[in-house]
This record gives structure tokens, C-alpha cells and sequence, in this order.
């Protein structure tokens, strides 16, 4: 697991312990939108969900073992603390996952990172990207990700599927492909239009 | 790691106050004190895990050079005591660190960023004191002595996971860096280099960070720590090496030996979109081997991914530049056809693409030129 992804699962944990008012684990089954709106999925029966405006984490049994992400980036703002790349609107689908897989592979904690597909993907009927790869944790255990992404208006809507590369992320794979499936973008709201102009 | 503490904690119970003056590994009848054995296996178990994770890069030839240049500091029994090796770690920021068992790894950030390798020495030779002067174990004790050991071993910094708990990632005190300096001197002077290139390395270093306005993690990045030794070095040549004869630099064989390091690590400042570092190294690539078809297509990439009002003629130019040097590269076609299919120019696109899966029918992203070339005959 990335050290990005740990440090949101302790993130989450933290909040979780301190009985916040902050995200929580729910269980996830059926119809989600997140409260901004910008998109809807139909999540697996049996998984519990974090989320937050955006960003929805979800899993069956644990970030560790399996985890299924979905996060909205915007365009022209930095992509996190370990590329200084952006993405730019009109960008093809081919240069879109060249900014998302360098900044997988300058995240720190991502090691010998080798990418096994790079391909046109379509999500929502709109032209995208999938990245496919391998990589290993901190303590040496080998994980598979699946990367899907989409530019719409001005913002990279991005699905993420990751798990151990033994056993888990194959057995999974195919509820993630199902999620993906049902992943829509909503229309943009009018004041989303008018900055979008 | 955790098993390390408790370790030294045992013997620190058992023991009391332990001393944190120890004899250097140069000095006759060195042997290893227990804990400090503890500390060499934990290192070298971090050490695998290290190497098993891919970020080693791994070049035997210059590997055999880095290790040449070391054995030029140090006499062999000295070598004996303390096995040092160095290694090369692909990694764009500056650092270089060394573990309690005499493995040094130097980044492809810092390496690239040197000119000669009378400064490749003043780094193996502080590096080297490190280990010699057994600072991994003193200052281990001497913060159990402060009973504030508890902290740091477990902290994770970017890009180095378990090897982030020695404090040779993180720099060590202020003396034993200090320390590190004075030993590293003598070790240049009496290998007969040029001792003035020691500044030198760090005010070149910081320079280049001013330039790029970036902030870096580890030890060698920071200001202070630059600003320490160009101000050590700068005392000692002035108090102890000032008279003498100027040594050697041996720039022109560094430089050819670091060629591919500068390549390379031009490529990890684009990936992290460092632009400024990466254009500088791709500059100094391009001059260390201006026949080579990479060093154009990477300052087309970079003009490419900078974006901008120019980008895109930028970008061309350089790619046909790096395709005039060796038609049969095929990066900088399939860059051209990304350029021109952006453009509307659909024609020319295509002929860059069709070239492009010519040299490579297997490209990993045929799938996507495969589409371009289906819109572009449309």
C-alpha cells in the first residue's frame, strides 16, 4: 500500500477512534452519490465505505487487503505533494495518464513500480484511460492496481482498484469492473458551467 | 527495527549508562561492540529489504568505479574492518547516506548534480567517516543516555521506508557531521585531490536548489546542512589545507563515468515535475553526449509536458533534432504524432505514427495510436 493510502487509512482511523464527526465506516451496499453531487456508482453488498465530498474509499474486508477508490482531481491544481505536474484541459486521454502514473511513481513508499497496461478505456462513454501495474510495499509485498480514469469539464475523475497481487486482487477484480460500470458523471451544476467558460 | 530497540534497550538496563566514546575503526584491535553488532544485522536486514524493493540501480560498471574512488580513500585494512559498498539509488532528490555496516547509497540527484570526482570524494569520504567513526552506535547511545530513543527509529521519510530510522538518512548530530567534514579533508587531501572542489560541492548544490525553488526531504537538501559544510570546508582549507598544491579533479572521467546517471535522473525530475532540475540535466546530458538522440527527445518531452504558448514548436524542433541523430529511435515519433494530432495537422500525425509503429509493432501503447490513426484517416 502506497504511503499516501496508509496515511489516509490512519487518517481514518484516527477519526474513526476519536468518535469525530468526521468520515466513518458505513456499510456501503447499493446507490452512492457523494455530496457534491459530481457522481453517482452502484457500490457491492458486503463492503463498507469512507468517504468524504469527493473521495469514497471503499472495501470488503480492509484498505490492506482490498481497497476501491474514487477521487476527483481538478484541473491546473498541483496533484499532491510529490509531482509538481497538473493536468490541462484538452489534454488526450494518453497525456492525462501520463501525469496520473508519474505521480504514482514519485509517491513516496511506491517501489519498483512497472507498469503493465496502458490503454484506451471508455467510463461513462467518455474517452479515458486504464493503467495497469504492479508494486511492492515498504515491507516487500507485491500489490496490483488498476487505474481508470476520465477527463470531464475540468476535473480527472479517477477509479482505483488495489490490492495484494496473491490471491486478492484477482478475486475482487471483477466487483471493481462491475462498480466501474455503473460509475456516472453527473451533468455539471450551472454555476459549474459558468467556471468552467 | 522495533527488535533493535529492545536490544539496545536491554543492554542500556543491564548496563547503565552507556559510553558514547568509542575508538574509530581505523585504530588497531577494532572489534565490534554488541549492540553495535545488533545494529549492523538490523542494517543489513533493512538493507535487503531495500534492495529487494527496485529502487537500487543498478550499473556494474559504475558501481565498480564508485567503489574504486572509496578504496582510494581508505587504506585496505581499513576496507577489512568496515565493507564498504557503494550503491546507486534512483532517486531525484539530494542524499546520500550510509548504514551502520558501511553500505553507502548515493542518489541519482546528488551524483547527477556533480562535476568532478574530487567532489564524488568529499561526499564517499564524509560518508565513509560516518561509518569508520562508528556514529550509527554513539549517537544510538547517546540518545538512550537522553532517554528520548523512543522516537525516530519507526519515522517513515519518502522514498527510503525502513532505512528512514538510521540517522544516516536523516544526518546525524551537528558534531558527528562536523567530524564527518574534518576526517573527509584528510581523506581528500591524502588521496591526493583537489581539497578545494569540498566547498565547492555544496555551494554548487545549494546554488541549484535556489534555482529551483523546490523544497527537499532528506539531509543533504536542506539549507542548513549545505550551509554547515561549505562553511566547515571552507575553514579547514583555510586553517589546514590552504598551501597546498592543487590536487586532482578528474572531472573528464567522472563525467563520462555519470554520463547515463544524469540521464537518467533527468528523467526522474520530469516524472516529479521538476522541470527547472530536469532541464538542467537533460542540458548537461545533451552536452556530455551531444550524438545521442535521447538527450533532444527529452528536452522535447519536457518542453511538451512544461506546457505553454511555445510548447508545442518547442517540442517539435527538439523531437526532429533527437530524429536526425538516429532515425530509428522511435520515441520521438510517436511524441511528433501526439504534437501534430493535437494540432489538427492529421497528416503529418499520421506519418509520424505509422513510423513510430514500424520500429515498435509491440508498443505497449498501440492501442491508443491505433485509435489516433483511425480518426486521422477519417
Amino acid at each position: 500500500m502506497s504511503a499516501t493510502l496508509k496515511s489516509l487509512w490512519i487518517l481514518a482511523a484516527i477519526l474513526i477512534s476519536a468518535c469525530a464527526s468526521g468520515p466513518r465506516w458505513v456499510p456501503a451496499g447499493g446507490a452512492y452519490t457523494p455530496s457534491s453531487s459530481r457522481y453517482t456508482l452502484q457500490l457491492p453488498e458486503g463492503w463498507k465505505r469512507l468517504n468524504g465530498q469527493d473521495w469514497l474509499l471503499t472495501s470488503r474486508e480492509g484498505p490492506f487487503l482490498q481497497s476501491l477508490t474514487v477521487r476527483v482531481l481538478e484541473v491546473g491544481k498541483p496533484l499532491g505533494n510529490n509531482t509538481k505536474k497538473m493536468l490541462a484541459r484538452g489534454m488526450l486521454p494518453q497525456e492525462a495518464a501520463e501525469v496520473i502514473q508519474d505521480a504514482i511513481a514519485s509517491s513516496p513508499g511506491m517501489q519498483g513500480m512497472k507498469l503493465l497496461e496502458n490503454a484506451p478505456a471508455e467510463i461513462d462513454g467518455r474517452p479515458g484511460f486504464k493503467l495497469v501495474f504492479g508494486y511492492k510495499e515498504e515491507d516487500g509485498l507485491k500489490m496490483k492496481a488498476v487505474v481508470y480514469g476520465v477527463l470531464a469539464g475540468d476535473s480527472l475523475y479517477q477509479l482505483t482498484y488495489r490490492g495484494p497481487e496473491r490471491y486478492y486482487y484477482e478475486r475482487d477484480l471483477a466487483t471493481f469492473e462491475q462498480v466501474r460500470a455503473t460509475f456516472r458523471i453527473a451533468p455539471p451544476t450551472a454555476a459549474q458551467a459558468r467556471s468552467a467558460n | 527495527m522495533r527488535r533493535l530497540v529492545g536490544t539496545v534497550a536491554a543492554v542500556v538496563a543491564a548496563a547503565g549508562c552507556v559510553s558514547t566514546v568509542l575508538p574509530p575503526a581505523t585504530a588497531s584491535g577494532f572489534r565490534l561492540e554488541e549492540d553495535e553488532r545488533s545494529l549492523w544485522r538490523q542494517a543489513e536486514e533493512a538493507e535487503d529489504q531495500f534492495e529487494k524493493g527496485g529502487a537500487v540501480y543498478a550499473d556494474a560498471d559504475l558501481e565498480t568505479y564508485l567503489n574504486d574512488v572509496a578504496r582510494r580513500l581508505e587504506p585496505p585494512e581499513v576496507l577489512v574492518a568496515i565493507p564498504f559498498r557503494i550503491r546507486v539509488v534512483r532517486n531525484p532528490y539530494l542524499n546520500a547516506f550510509t548504514l551502520p555496516n558501511g553500505r553507502i547509497y548515493l542518489h541519482t540527484g546528488m551524483l547527477a548534480r556533480m562535476e568532478n570526482e574530487a567532489q564524488l570524494a568529499t561526499l564517499l569520504g564524509h560518508e565513509m567517516t560516518h561509518a569508520t567513526h562508528r556514529h550509527a552506535v554513539r549517537e544510538q547511545r547517546n540518545l538512550m543516555n537522553n532517554a528520548a530513543f523512543a522516537v525516530g527509529l519507526n519515522s517513515i521519510l519518502p522514498g527510503v521506508g525502513t532505512l528512514a530510522g538510521f540517522s544516516a538518512v536523516r544526518g546525524y548530530s551537528r558534531e558527528m557531521e562536523t567530524e564527518a567534514d574534518d576526517n573527509a579533508m584528510r581523506l581528500l587531501a591524502n588521496a591526493g585531490y583537489d581539497v578545494r572542489e569540498a566547498p565547492k560541492l555544496f555551494a554548487h548544490l545549494k546554488e541549484q536548489l535556489n534555482e529551483e525553488k523546490q523544497s527537499e526531504p532528506f539531509f543533504f537538501g536542506t539549507h542548513p546542512a549545505l550551509d554547515d559544510r561549505i562553511e566547515n570546508y571552507r575553514r579547514l582549507i583555510e586553517l589546514q589545507y590552504g598551501r597546498r598544491p592543487a590536487g586532482v579533479t578528474n572531472a573528464q572521467t567522472f563525467l563520462q563515468r555519470t554520463r547515463d546517471i544524469v540521464h537518467e535522473n533527468a528523467i526522474l525530475d520530469l516524472r516529479a515535475g521538476r522541470f527547472v532540475a530536469a532541464e538542467r540535466g537533460a542540458r548537461k546530458y545533451g552536452a556530455l553526449d551531444p550524438a545521442a538522440a535521447r538527450g533532444p527527445f527529452l528536452l522535447g518531452e519536457l518542453s511538451r509536458q512544461r506546457g505553454g504558448e511555445t510548447a508545442a514548436e518547442a517540442a517539435l524542433t527538439e523531437y526532429r533534432r533527437a530524429v536526425s541523430l538516429d532515425a530509428s529511435y522511435p520515441e520521438p515519433y510517436r511524441a511528433m504524432g501526439l504534437v501534430l494530432y493535437k494540432r489538427g495537422d492529421k497528416a503529418g500525425a499520421k506519418e509520424a505514427f505509422d513510423k513510430y509503429l514500424s520500429l515498435v509493432p509491440q508498443a505497449s501503447d498501440r492501442a491508443y495510436i491505433e485509435q489516433y490513426l483511425g480518426s486521422s484517416t477519417k
